[in-house]
């Protein structure tokens, strides 16, 4: 039997999902043009999630690109000056490479952009969207938040090479403790100071848990405070399981600071969900407001759709030239409910349930 | 269920070993026969044997929720995957080596013979030497020898094939040893599974210690 569910592809189900998910949530459709112009990209490359963009000269000669990203073009579009909070989401085409391959893609993007004065209830309703998303694909979801400000505090402290710094991020996104301890054990800094760089990023897990033993290990600081009114707005949101504190979510800090987060679903092997706080991006865009916001990778969840219908149709209908009210006949059929091909030869690369000749279906007269 | 990617040969086996010692074993893995998977449904834990170099690949989609994989694999294709252990084992490291009594001519773009051209970019990159990468995949001691390279970027185990050849290391690019990777999605999921058998490996590597 047909439905509106075995039609769509699972692409474009979760997009109307997470679509109607944030509508209720007040916020409004952001629709963009296929085409920007590429200075914007240019101007900002580390932003993107792969440098290559497609480009062509318009017909006046300027040089467009087929839009790789949609968060710059809302940012761009955002007036700084407004006081109130922008609340917006998209549901767009972007094409970028992927998986270190060379070839273009289309990809199906959604996501959300909070901007304007944000505050700590800002911010815990867009991770509450995130996980609602998370929560419309899937049962088994988990969300992993970090704050960057904390670890890049106690980078800044530090007097040693941006290289060494660069060197420690990686280690800490990489959850790889044994180099992280190598690059700490060769520098020249505090030991307190290592230490505490160790801890946070050893420590990850259950929110409360983490928050409560960053304190046990005397890291302090509003960050820590921020973080844990916020999960507290989540947890009362009815969110009890699948947010944990990861501080290996890293994001590229020239654009980023503050709350950062990846979600993750069972049976995808990368992340779904990928978001944070980009205050950065919009100094660099010459505003001075802050913005948060997330994308959700739709491509990612192709593989995830429930299992495969056994047949492409339900009934082959087989006519030939004598046959009479063909159409008619296949359409007692179709108000039947099934659905059927009209052929008058049995097609070789379609799985059917049955086979039918015209000429034995019967119309009442 | 944790399903872990192992690297076929003498350095998978080994670790093999290690993870039989901790509890995790699975009848079977060490037969030489043609089955591909093992599992032990009981302890929850499944194993395959792929190609070295692939190991990376099938934990970063996610086939494989861990593997076992060389820093120099890792450093290649610097796969987006969480890297926490670091076994000890088989280890060996980068290096530039060149024709016994080589020196570089700063002059002219140097040109590099290697199987590893990513890690030779970065390596020289951060020096701020320009280079000509020639990619090979394997006999890279060849290239210099036939003057169709003035170094190789090569992994050096013991110095052997080199001394053999009357080639020497120049500079070592960096350590390598098997570590342990993990799929970000994956440890996300079974984080305590995995954090448990680090925990015994960890034990065991202090023990053979």
């Amino acid at each position: 039997m047909l439905n509106e569910k075995s039609v769509m592809r699972s692409e474009e189900l979760f997009s109307i999902r997470l679509r109607s998910v944030f509508q209720k949530f007040g916020y409004q459709r952001y629709k963009m043009s296929r085409f920007e112009e590429y200075d914007i990209y240019a101007k900002n490359k580390d932003f993107l999630i792969s440098e290559n963009v497609i480009t062509f000269p318009d017909s006046k000669g300027r040089l467009m690109a087929l839009k790789p990203d949609v968060t710059l073009s809302i940012v761009r579009s955002f007036n700084d000056r407004t006081s109130e909070v922008q609340k917006l989401y998209y549901d767009e085409k972007v094409y970028r490479t992927v998986h270190n391959s060379a070839d273009f893609k289309e990809i199906t993007q959604l996501g959300l952009e909070c901007i304007g004065d944000i505050d700590e209830i800002s911010i815990s309703e867009v991770l509450v969207l995130a996980l609602k998303s998370l929560q419309e694909i899937s049962d088994e979801y988990i969300l992993n938040i970090s704050d960057i400000d904390i670890i890049s505090k106690e980078l800044s402290r530090l007097d040693v090479p941006e290289d060494t710094k660069k060197e420690i991020l990686k280690a800490v996104g990489d959850k790889n403790f044994h180099e992280l301890s190598m690059v700490l054990s060769s520098m020249e800094a505090e030991p307190e100071q290592k230490r505490r760089i160790e801890v946070i990023a050893k420590t990850s897990g259950e929110p409360e848990a983490v928050i409560s033993s960053l304190r046990n290990e005397g890291i302090t600081g509003v960050e820590l405070d921020i973080l844990e009114r916020i999960i507290k707005e989540i947890r009362s949101a009815g969110f009890s399981k699948g947010v944990k504190i990861d501080f290996s979510v890293l994001s590229n800090t020239s654009y980023y600071n503050g709350v950062v987060f990846n979600g993750y679903v069972s049976g995808v092997s990368g992340k779904v969900i990928s978001g944070g706080r980009y205050d950065k991006l919009l100094q660099k865009m010459g505003k001075k407001k802050k913005a948060i916001g997330f994308a959700i990778y739709l491509d990612e969840l192709e593989r995830l759709s429930d299992e495969k219908p056994m047949y492409d149709v339900d009934t082959v209908l087989l006519y030939n030239e004598n046959d009479t009210d063909v159409t008619l006949k296949a359409k007692k059929l179709m108000d039947e409910g099934q659905s059927v091909l009209l052929s008058r030869t049995v097609p070789e690369n379609r799985r059917y349930r049955k086979i039918v000749k015209a000429e034995d279906v019967l119309l009442e007269v | 269920m944790l399903s872990v990617a192992l690297p076929k040969g003498r350095l998978g086996e080994k670790v093999y070993m290690m993870f039989e010692k901790a509890g995790f074993g699975c009848p079977g893995v060490m037969d030489n026969n043609r089955k591909l998977i093992f599992t032990d449904e009981e302890k929850g834990i499944s194993f395959f044997w792929v190609k070295p170099s692939d190991v990376a690949i099938y934990v970063e989609r996610g086939a494989a929720d861990i593997g076992i994989c060389g820093k120099d694999i890792i450093n290649e294709y610097e796969p987006d995957v969480y890297e926490l252990l670091d076994l000890n084992m088989g280890k060996c490291r980068m290096c530039v080596a060149a024709k016994k009594g080589y020196r570089d001519d700063q002059d002219r773009t140097l040109i590099v013979a290697t199987k590893f051209s990513n890690c030779a970019q970065k390596y020289y990159s951060a020096l701020g030497r320009d280079i000509d990468i020639i990619h090979l995949n394997g006999s890279i001691e060849l290239a210099p020898i036939l003057n169709m390279s003035d170094v190789i970027f090569d992994i050096v185990e013991t110095g052997t094939t080199l001394k053999e050849n009357n080639l020497e290391v120049v500079s070592t690019a960096f350590p390598i040893s098997a570590r342990l990777i993990a799929n970000k999605a994956g440890y996300a999921f079974k984080t305590d599974e995995v954090n448990s058998l680090i925990e015994k490996l960890t034990d065991i590597m202090g023990e053979q210690k």
